[in-house]
């Protein structure tokens, strides 16, 4: 049972890495969003996994959160906003396919030797006993986090935008995952909250700056540079 | 439980916009939500001055510098409600803001003030975080009130670099309750920012340096450090005055807050503070002489205020990298930017509802039209700028004396970025105040009378300029480093 859940772990692991990787060459907004809605369900994945292996069920509501709010509410939120505002949803990268994975090669790589000089515990020491070397689920949580912000600089447009910062949440949430085993019940919900309010809010703000200037682009917001 | 029951105040306040439909009776409503949280906070802070740490149940804490931290926020919040009255009333006569939108103001004022509250009294890092996030979240739509002249991309901006500065810092809790777990921990006390102050020394040193640096980062960005900094000048120059003077007033220095609870535990973790120090020593000086370059070139007053934020935490933080004597400043100063930031964008909006402008190009011969608020301005603004017997003077004093000990290079770059500062600040405000309107040009009408706005800038400058003498007395120098002691490792 253990070794099966170990298994998963690093699969689901794994598969939220390649999900949040293949998306950054991605140019329709449909599949960005297929892309996010697969790794947050690989997310899910990963929480249930820690709950079999710790036996604490009150971990389970985490998981179904997860996948209600990320993998279902936010992604139909952002598509019905993008279909509100009749814009085409193919999206406008500053860089091509080619560069866009060579750049994420360079942040996965960096996510990797940060991974490797974060004193954290490796294997049955850890605090939450993992059996797979802990900094290699690390590795996946920071390789999120890095891909966020890279997708963050080399897209312009406002809803991949809104998909970089949550990808880098979702890296959060991972790191919290599998170095702490979770955070207490009512924290979690409290971040789903907060999460969940601020992509609703940037939702909003989308589609007003569309009803502004009949565009996506973030390169006309610039009304505001000194 | 006086604390928790003056916190559901402004819940409530905030659901009475939802009932309530006209507008000068949420004017007054806001008024007086302000008033009666005022005096259940202030009986709870006299208390803690009195008396010492108060804590309530496992989640709450309040010792003096979070009493001194809800002093501020409160005298902001009544402050704001007051000025709120005029300002977003004669917006509405005005057309320029609908009913809805008063009542999206007056909804998300109170839980503005309730997520700050909420960040300074607890002592959980997962609501501390959360809190903070609230004020994100609560001010976007302020930020975005109007619409229109950049307001959108202002909002976007704060909202996106704001969130994702917020969700770095989780980063950087989750490993300082990490460190608290392998120290033994169970997962709720990890979180706590009591019980990792008494396990500092059992905590992974490793551990605890990384999760400075993310929480450095990630509040820094709320804070406004240079280079986090952009959202910030675009933000407090968009929204309505009232919030203005509470973004750039009182919230840098709840995130700031925020940052330095969390400093204490690595501090005492690493058993010295040198290692920290030198990040705010250096974010800081980069600072002030980042935004006092650019005040010198600013053609948007409310824009220059906010840039002038900018230089403030930075002086602040230098401070906190100076040692004890630079950690009281810094208690000083903070008062000083509170009374003084928010006195000056009361009266920016005194300004901007008269003339309709926020470029100081278009602003002439102020003075003469608009006497009461131009002295504001200039009052304000020489507090500003460190005019003795300001609380900013003292404090201003107290770094550089501080850093003339500690790092006479970092003092004597500090006083360049000081000797800026006044050169944009003074040119421009002379500019609005004293040049000369153009032949033919139609002097504003009806003339200036007192309105509530200066009456409460009026107490803000006194407190500004009275406080100042107060903290150059040992006295009040021993009040300002009784409060550092709270978020330093010193003894």
């Amino acid at each position: 049972m253990t070794t099966d859940m170990v298994s998963l772990e690093g699969v689901c692991a794994g598969c939220m890495l390649l999900t949040a990787f293949f998306s950054m060459g991605r140019k329709r907004l449909p599949t960005l969003l297929r892309h996010y809605a697969l790794s947050s369900a690989c997310l899910a994945g990963l929480i249930v996994t820690h709950a079999v292996r710790t036996s604490h069920p009150a971990e389970y509501a985490g998981a179904v959160a997860t996948i209600l709010v990320k993998v279902v509410v936010i992604p139909l939120a952002i598509l019905a906003t993008a279909h509100r505002c009749g814009e085409s949803l193919r999206l406008k990268p500053i860089t091509r396919p080619v560069v866009s994975y060579a750049l994420a090669v360079a942040a996965v790589g960096g996510a990797y030797l940060m991974s490797r000089r974060l004193p954290l515990e490796i294997g049955p020491t850890s605090p939450v006993g993992h059996i797979i070397p802990l900094w290699s689920l690390v590795f996946v949580a920071l390789a999120l986090i890095f891909l966020g912000f890279l997708m963050l600089i080399i897209r312009r447009d406002l809803f991949s935008q809104i998909i970089g910062f949550l990808t880098v949440e979702n890296g959060i949430s991972a790191f919290a995952v599998v170095a702490l085993g979770g955070v207490p019940f009512l924290m979690e919900m409290g971040i789903f909250a907060v999460i969940g309010g601020g992509v609703l809010l940037m939702a909003v703000l989308s589609q007003q700056v569309h009803s502004l200037y009949r565009s996506h682009d973030t390169a006309i917001l610039s009304d505001l540079i000194d | 439980m006086l604390l928790l029951a003056s916190l559901l105040v402004p819940l409530l306040a905030s659901l009475g916009a939802v009932v309530v439909r006209d507008v000068r009776a949420l004017g007054r409503s806001a008024v007086a939500a302000s008033a009666v949280a005022t005096l259940g906070l202030g009986a709870v802070a006299g208390s803690v001055f009195a008396r010492g740490p108060m804590w309530v149940g496992d989640y709450w804490m309040v010792d003096r510098f979070t009493a001194l931290m809800i002093v501020l926020i409160q005298v902001v919040w009544v402050g704001a409600s007051l000025a709120s009255v005029r300002y977003i009333g004669l917006e509405h006569e005005a057309g320029i803001l609908s009913t809805r939108k008063v009542r999206i103001y007056y909804g998300l004022l109170p839980l503005f003030m309730l997520a700050m509250l909420v960040t300074v009294a607890t002592d959980h890092l997962g609501i501390l975080w959360i809190a903070l996030e609230a004020t994100t979240l609560t001010t976007t739509p302020l930020v975005a009130l109007y619409k229109k002249d950049g307001a959108i991309e202002a909002a976007w901006k704060y909202l996106l670099l704001c969130s994702l500065g917020i969700s770095v810092s989780l980063l950087g809790l989750l490993l300082l309750a990490y460190a608290g777990v392998g120290a033994g921990l169970p997962i709720d006390r990890a979180f706590s920012l009591g019980a990792l102050r008494e396990h500092a020394a059992t905590l992974d040193p490793q551990v605890v340096r990384w999760a400075f640096v993310f929480l450095f980062v990630g509040i820094g960005t709320k804070v406004g450090f240079v280079p986090m900094h952009p959202w910030l000048p675009d933000a407090h120059s968009r929204t309505p005055s009232p919030i203005s003077a509470a973004l750039s007033g009182v919230l840098l220095n709840v995130a700031l807050y925020a940052l330095l609870r969390a400093r204490a535990v690595v501090d005492l973790a690493l058993g010295q503070d040198d290692w920290t120090s030198g990040f705010f020593a250096g974010f800081g000086l980069l600072s002030i002489l980042f935004a006092a370059f650019v005040l010198l070139h600013q053609r948007n007053y409310k824009r220059m205020l906010a840039y002038h934020s900018v230089e403030h935490m930075g002086l602040i933080a230098f401070g906190l990298g100076m040692g004890p004597v630079g950690a009281a400043g810094a208690v000083m100063h903070m008062i000083g930017h509170t009374l003084a930031k928010s006195a000056l964008f009361f009266s920016a909006g005194e300004v901007l509802l008269r003339l309709h402008t926020t470029k100081i190009a278009n602003i002439k011969g102020l003075w003469r039209s608009a006497p009461r608020t131009s002295l504001a301005l200039m009052l304000g603004f020489l507090g500003l700028i460190g005019m003795p017997t300001s609380i900013i003077f003292s404090s201003e004093l107290t770094f550089l004396m501080a850093a003339a000990r500690r790092s006479p290079g970092a003092a004597l770059a500090v006083i360049v970025g000081l000797a800026i500062v006044p050169i944009g600040v003074l040119h421009h405000l002379f500019s609005m105040l004293f040049s000369r309107a153009p032949a033919g040009a139609p002097s504003p009408e009806p003339p200036e009378s007192f309105t509530l706005t200066h009456a409460v800038v009026a107490v803000e400058l006194a407190l500004l300029f009275g406080g100042g003498v107060f903290f150059l007395s040992t006295p009040g120098f021993e009040w300002a480093a009784s409060i550092a002691r709270a978020f330093t490792v010193y003894p």
